[in-house]
């Protein structure tokens, strides 16, 4: 269960970085004057994290 | 601005504290108390991943092209996500067969092939060493540009001037001191964790100290930089888009720092060798994204702050030295100094030892041992000499890395080497996945698709990166080598469009996925590369190591074993070790008896431990007679298990078909006792029925014989009697036998075509008397014309008169009739003898045909019959292929129905045309 949750977490991952949603962001000015493009992706980055984090502290010892 | 002795004091200072935390670790160890046991400090040590090239240049990178230097987090990012999946299983595998590094962990899946683990050996200190002139550059550089502030100097820097050489040296001693303390490398060096994990949190701090030093004093915040950036459109362009290579370079990127985090040696290093607790996995895999976006988070404001308040002069590399030192932040500028050491020194320390390792293990071992053979282990201190050979290779590296750094160390070649380092580093990855989700994957093919995806990336990497350093002539880029256009090493075969590394890793990819596949399905596994395959494919099915298939068959005995590996670990671990084994499975091992397969097993992983599993293979081999097995045996290793799994499946039909019978059998049995009881019952009727006729033609006889004065009437009267009770004691007696023989199948038969008609007025005719006794009416219905039917003739006749005298017997005197009656129906005849007496209750309807059951007259209550009639009548009608039924209801009467089939086709034609 929890193995399967992790692979769903790594595909929206690796849609979050990759290329086509990157184009949406590419030159767009944004939120706090930060390009759009950067804040996308720390903001993409911080979520992954945070999600990694709560599935990692769900259940500890799942084999 | 800052006194150069007393940044030097605080370089050295720093240094010496980095040993005093590892001197106490390691103290804590010996003691019992890890120090490194907890996923804090295990995150902290996997962020060695973060180098000088980090510190510096992501600055650098961020401040020429944007993001771009974001996809080598992201991509270790990516793959933490699967830790739980990817890194456990080769952590599981690890631990289990004692993998001392990734060139170790390569040769042990492939069957423990020195070729392999050299390959991968010669490929790592190839790539690594310059990667290690990158950090002594790394910091030498840095070290001059806090020297020579505010203005860079661009002269050239004595050898005995140069930071680089002291900084090798202290490294050189803290590598062979804290990474070569034990001769068993599965042995934690838990003294060298605590300094890299303590280097993780002070190389954090220091860019995060002039990350808020540049956002938040220089600027009102990361928003008001870069809101004066955009204003700027030359540098705002850098920033709304991924730069140089595109999209494309940004997915290449990704995909190597996803290699580079599992598969560089450092990483393997602290990452699998050095882990303490496999559950620390689940934590650390938030906690080292966490760190890497920690560590990130203000490279675009410090880049950005750096274009805008530094003249372009200034390399972008020295930013977050150069950033501090123009706002007089001599300080700040000096921890972030330390930062970068920290950063860089880190990096050296993890990547020698583990380079070390290899070397010894899976280079320079394999070659002793075939050069010397098994006079090699004559020798009695070969500890010393693996700890020597493991020192020998720190000092090696760190003088190679130092040479490469004083002689090409402003080269393109060297300057590209982190990027090209990742690329060569992902050729482990067909071979590594490849290996531990692919059973199938074969030694043949790992070397082939490896060493065929070096030289490819040796071609369109590595030799242009010479070229671009002067040192092959630029036509060799432009033209191709000898002018042959399609062999340009920047669009090989003409692919054109791509960046460099994303061109490289098509070809070399393509080049090493395919030969490892295809040579894999061409060439077929050795027993020893078969029984690994499984062991690393499917570590988590299997228990435990104890349990496996054993490698070895041979013959040895117990102090061999344990001399052999006193040889290399030393005598008292080795004794330690022994006696741990024999007293986990109860077992008191003799010194001196045979060891079995699985002690020989155990000695190999102690050994694995110490040497690498290639050598430790040879060492077994030398002290096992009989040698290991071969293809035979493993074939019979594995038909021992199929035939074992066959016998199971076997045992379970049996088991199924024992079931089934014993079910059949209690039936029978059950069966068997009614039929028993069913018998008692019927000898006891039997003889009841007897006794009545018996007595009373003995009381009579006893009259006749006790009493000369009867008269003659009385004597005929009671002689009458007499023979009357002798002749129905006949009757019963035939009618016994007549129903055991039916019910034995020894009855003899005499079937044929039978006039059914004949045979009923046969027996009216025959009980024609009983009807006059009791002045029955009987009325007859017979058809002028009746089919034959199939029948015997006396029985049928015998069938008739015993329905004739019942229904005689049941109806009232002289209001009595009975109807006799025959019909043709589709393919039988049907006779019918209905009677006007009492009827049958519904109850007894069913049983009147069983032997016994006599239903008594309604009026006296006293049993008429034998109760064997009606019996014998429904034994010979089944026997005949008919049936026979009762139609009645109490006070009406009663019909029996008898039906027998005709005695062919043709009559049952000429009944149906009818």
């Amino acid at each position: 269960m929890r193995g399967d949750r992790l692979i769903a977490l790594f595909l929206l991952g690796a849609l979050a970085f990759s290329p086509p949603l990157l184009a949406i962001f590419a030159g767009g000015a944004a939120p706090l004057g930060i390009p759009a493009l950067i804040f996308y992706l720390y903001m993409a980055w911080a979520a992954l994290v945070g999600l990694l984090a709560l599935l990692g502290r769900d259940r500890p010892h799942e084999e | 601005m800052l006194p150069t002795p007393l940044i030097i004091l605080a370089a050295f200072g720093y240094l010496c504290l980095l040993f005093a935390i590892a001197y106490w670790a390691d103290k804590r160890a010996d003691a019992g108390h890890s120090a490194v046991a907890s996923p804090y400090v295990y995150a902290l040590s996997i962020a060695v991943y973060c180098t000088a090239w980090t510190f510096y240049g992501s600055v650098g990178r961020a401040a020429t092209s944007g993001v771009d230097f974001l996809p080598i987090y992201l991509g270790p990012t990516l793959v933490a996500i699967l830790w739980w999946h990817l890194t456990r299983k080769i952590l599981r595998i690890s631990k289990l067969n004692r993998i001392t590094s990734i060139a170790d962990f390569v040769a042990s899946r492939y069957g423990k092939s020195q070729l392999l683990g050299g390959l991968v050996t010669v490929i790592a200190v190839v790539v690594m060493t310059p990667y290690i002139a990158l950090q002594l550059k790394g910091v030498s550089s840095s070290f001059n540009v806090l020297l020579s502030s505010p203005r860079p100097s661009t002269a050239a820097t004595p050898i005995l001037g140069d930071t680089a050489i002291y900084v090798a040296i202290v490294m050189a001693a803290f590598a062979m001191l804290y990474g070569t303390r034990h001769i068993d490398a599965t042995e934690r060096h838990e003294g060298m964790v605590a300094a890299i994990a303590f280097e993780s949190i002070v190389k954090l701090i220091a860019f995060l100290s002039v990350g808020v030093f540049v956002s938040f004093v220089l600027y009102d915040g990361p928003a008001d930089l870069f809101a004066r950036a955009m204003a700027m459109p030359q540098i705002a362009e850098r920033f709304l888009s991924p730069g140089n290579g595109g999209y494309g370079a940004w997915v290449t990127l990704t995909l190597l720092s996803m290699a580079a985090i599992l598969f560089l040696p450092r990483q393997f290093q602290v990452a699998i060798v050095e882990n303490v607790d496999e559950r620390h996995l689940a934590k650390t895999a938030w906690l080292f994204p966490l760190y890497l976006f920690a560590i990130n988070l203000f490279v675009l404001p410090i880049a950005v702050a750096g274009l805008l308040r530094l003249p372009s002069t200034v390399d972008a590399d020295t930013f977050v030295l150069a950033l501090p030192i123009a706002h007089d932040a001599a300080g700040l500028a000096l921890f972030a100094f330390i930062g970068g050491l920290s950063a860089a020194t880190g990096m050296v320390i993890v990547e020698t030892i583990a380079l070390s390792t290899m070397l010894c293990n899976d280079l320079v071992m394999p070659i002793l041992l075939r050069l010397t053979g098994i006079g090699l282990t004559e020798r009695a201190d070969l500890p010393r000499l693996l700890i020597t050979i493991r020192r020998g290779s720190i000092v090696l590296l760190l003088l190679l890395g130092y040479l490469y750094y004083r002689l090409i160390g402003d080269s393109y070649a060297l300057v590209s080497i982190g990027l090209l380092s990742f690329a060569a580093v992902a050729q482990l990855a067909p071979a590594i996945l490849g290996g531990i989700y692919w059973k199938r994957a074969t030694r043949a093919g790992a070397l082939a698709g490896l060493a065929a995806g070096f030289l490819v990336w040796c071609y369109t990497l590595l030799l242009p990166s010479f070229a671009r350093s002067g040192w092959l002539p630029a036509e060799f880029l432009s033209d191709g080598p000898w002018g042959v256009g399609l062999l340009r090493p920047y669009a090989l075969f003409g692919l054109a469009g791509l960046d460099n590394l994303s061109h490289a890793l098509f070809w070399s990819m393509v080049v090493n996925i395919g030969l490892c596949v295809g040579v894999s399905l061409m060439t077929r596994q050795s027993p020893v590369e078969r029984i690994q395959a499984t062991r690393f494919v499917e570590v988590f099915q299997q228990a435990d190591v104890e349990g496996q298939v054993s490698l070895w068959r041979g013959q040895t005995s117990v102090l061999d074993l344990q001399t052999l590996v006193a040889r290399f670990v030393g005598r008292r671990r080795a004794e330690q070790s022994f006696a741990d084994y024999g007293r986990a499975r109860g077992l008191n091992l003799p010194r001196t008896g045979p060891a079995d397969a699985e002690l020989v097993q155990f000695a190999e992983r102690l050994l694995a431990g110490a040497i690498g599993a290639a050598s430790a293979r040879v060492m077994v081999a030398s002290v096992v007679k009989g040698g290991d097995v071969g293809l035979e045996q493993v074939m019979e290793i594995l038909d021992e298990a199929s035939q074992v799994i066959e016998y199971s499946r076997q045992l379970e039909a049996k088991s199924r078909e024992l079931e089934t019978a014993s079910a059949g059998l209690r039936a029978a049995n059950l069966r068997l006792r009614e039929l028993d009881q069913l018998k008692d019952e019927f000898i006891t009727m039997v003889t009841h029925e007897l006794r009545t006729p018996l007595t009373s033609i003995r009381s009579f006889s006893e009259i006749l014989h006790d009493h000369a004065e009867l008269s003659a009437d009385q004597r005929r009267e009671f002689l009458g009697i007499i023979i009357k009770e002798s002749e129905r004691l006949t009757r019963l007696i035939n009618q016994v036998l007549d129903l055991a023989r039916i019910e034995a199948g020894q009855f003899d038969w005499q079937i044929g075509p039978v006039d059914l008609r004949g045979v009923v007025e046969e027996a009216i005719a025959a009980t024609g008397q009983l009807f006059k006794d009791r002045s029955v009416a009987l009325e007859a219905s017979l058809p002028g014309e009746l089919p034959l039917i199939r029948a015997d003739r006396d029985q049928l006749m015998q069938v008739v008169v015993n329905l004739l005298s019942n229904a005689v017997k049941f109806s009232p005197a002289r209001r009595g009739r009975v109807r006799v009656a025959v019909d043709a129906a589709a393919d039988a005849l049907e006779l019918r003898v209905s009677d006007n007496g009492p009827g049958i209750a519904p109850g007894d309807q069913d049983t009147i045909f069983e032997k016994f059951h006599q239903v008594g007259d309604p009026l006296s209550g006293k049993p008429q019959g034998s109760g064997l009639g009606l019996a014998i009548c429904r034994r010979i009608v089944e026997h005949l292929g008919g049936r026979i039924r009762v139609d009645s209801a109490p006070g009406a009467g009663a019909t029996f129905a008898v039906q027998l089939p005709f005695a062919d086709a043709k009559a049952a034609e000429a009944a149906a045309a009818s």
